[in-house]
């Protein structure tokens, strides 16, 4: 355990699982308190189980999609509590079609929760009574999806894309209220609950294509989460705006 | 609507500690910028049905004034 992130509260969306729960257990070990947001309770629980011990935490089951439910949810914990210092918006699905097979309502379900659902929690904590008066940073997962284009995952990379793009435009208008704004952007994950069974259902050939293309071979959760809890800490102070790529070197 | 409740919603809106009341100088609250104003476009149409430019809100003096831009008939 180590003290980077000591006396801070830390909003992480997506906590149930993947890269959310790698980088709630990180920033806990770092000495933060946190808030984990995800649909399924029980699930949450499991990644709480995994903290250190005195770690203080709260729970928030929602459904980020309706976001004035979630909204509301997110105040009723956060006002029993102090100012959130940081916020790591995790929560993401992947749709994988081809393009004549993709609808309108695919590429909006996406586009809602990769994107839209992270701005909204980020409209709430970026608030005045919310917001640690000293500063805070805010670390939206986007992917390397968003810089490197593949075939039947039109949705996500749109998507994505629009996660790396608004993160810039939220820096720009955030840094008066010292809120720092970044993304990382992951490449092929193993065991999150996007790739688990994506990876497992291709065909040997298809799997070996993705490893190959990662030079430093397939990254883990925590891989991840340890440049998010960089982006989170002050070693990374001066640093806004900016995308960092978390990906063994795919988008080379 | 009641200005009362505009009053409260324009708090939200600035973010300000300043208690604000109808005779509240705008030019003097620090919270009363660019993007508050561009909150302030957005509100009105919302609210009010009414496009309004925002350089019309760069010429607020006071609470009141603000009414009176985005309409007195609009308020109880």
């Amino acid at each position: 355990m180590n003290s980077t992130l000591s006396g801070r509260i830390v909003v992480v969306t997506g906590a149930s699982s993947g890269i959310g729960r790698a980088a709630a257990i990180e920033c806990a070990e770092s000495g933060a308190e946190l808030v984990l947001c995800g649909r399924r309770e029980e699930a949450l629980l499991e990644t709480a189980g995994r903290f250190p011990e005195k770690t203080k935490y709260r729970i928030c089951p929602v459904d980020l999609t309706d976001h004035e439910a979630a909204a509301a949810k997110l105040k009723e914990l956060l006002d029993a509590g102090g100012p959130v210092s940081g916020f790591v918006h995790s929560a993401g699905v992947r749709t994988s079609l081809p393009l004549r097979m993709t609808e309108p309502a695919e590429m909006l379900r996406d586009y809602c929760i990769n994107a839209v659902s992270g701005f909204m929690v980020a409209k709430l904590l970026s608030s005045k009574k919310y917001v640690c008066r000293e500063g805070a940073s805010f670390v939206f997962i986007a992917s390397a999806a968003a810089h490197r284009g593949a075939p039947s995952i039109l949705s996500y990379c749109a998507s994505k894309g629009a996660v790396v793009s608004g993160v810039r435009a939220l820096a720009a208008e955030l840094a008066p209220k010292k809120i720092r704004v970044n993304s990382v952007s992951p490449g092929f994950v193993m065991d999150t609950g996007i790739t688990r069974n994506e990876f497992a259902a291709m065909p040997e050939e298809a799997r070996m294509k993705i490893e190959q293309a990662h030079p430093l071979g397939l990254g883990t959760p925590a891989d991840v989460a340890k440049s998010i809890v960089f982006l989170l800490s002050d070693a990374a102070r001066w640093i806004t705006g900016t995308d960092l790529r978390a990906d063994g070197g795919y988008c080379i | 609507m009641t200005k009362e409740k505009f009053i409260e919603d324009l708090s939200d809106l600035l973010e300000t500690d300043v208690e604000l009341t109808l005779t509240t100088n705008l030019k003097e609250v620090e919270e009363y910028d660019s993007l508050a104003i561009m909150g302030l476009v957005a509100y009105a149409d919302r609210n009010f049905g009414k496009k309004i430019p925002g350089e019309k809100f760069g010429e607020v003096t006071d609470v009141q004034s603000l009414i009176d831009i985005l309409g007195a008939e609009n308020f109880e």
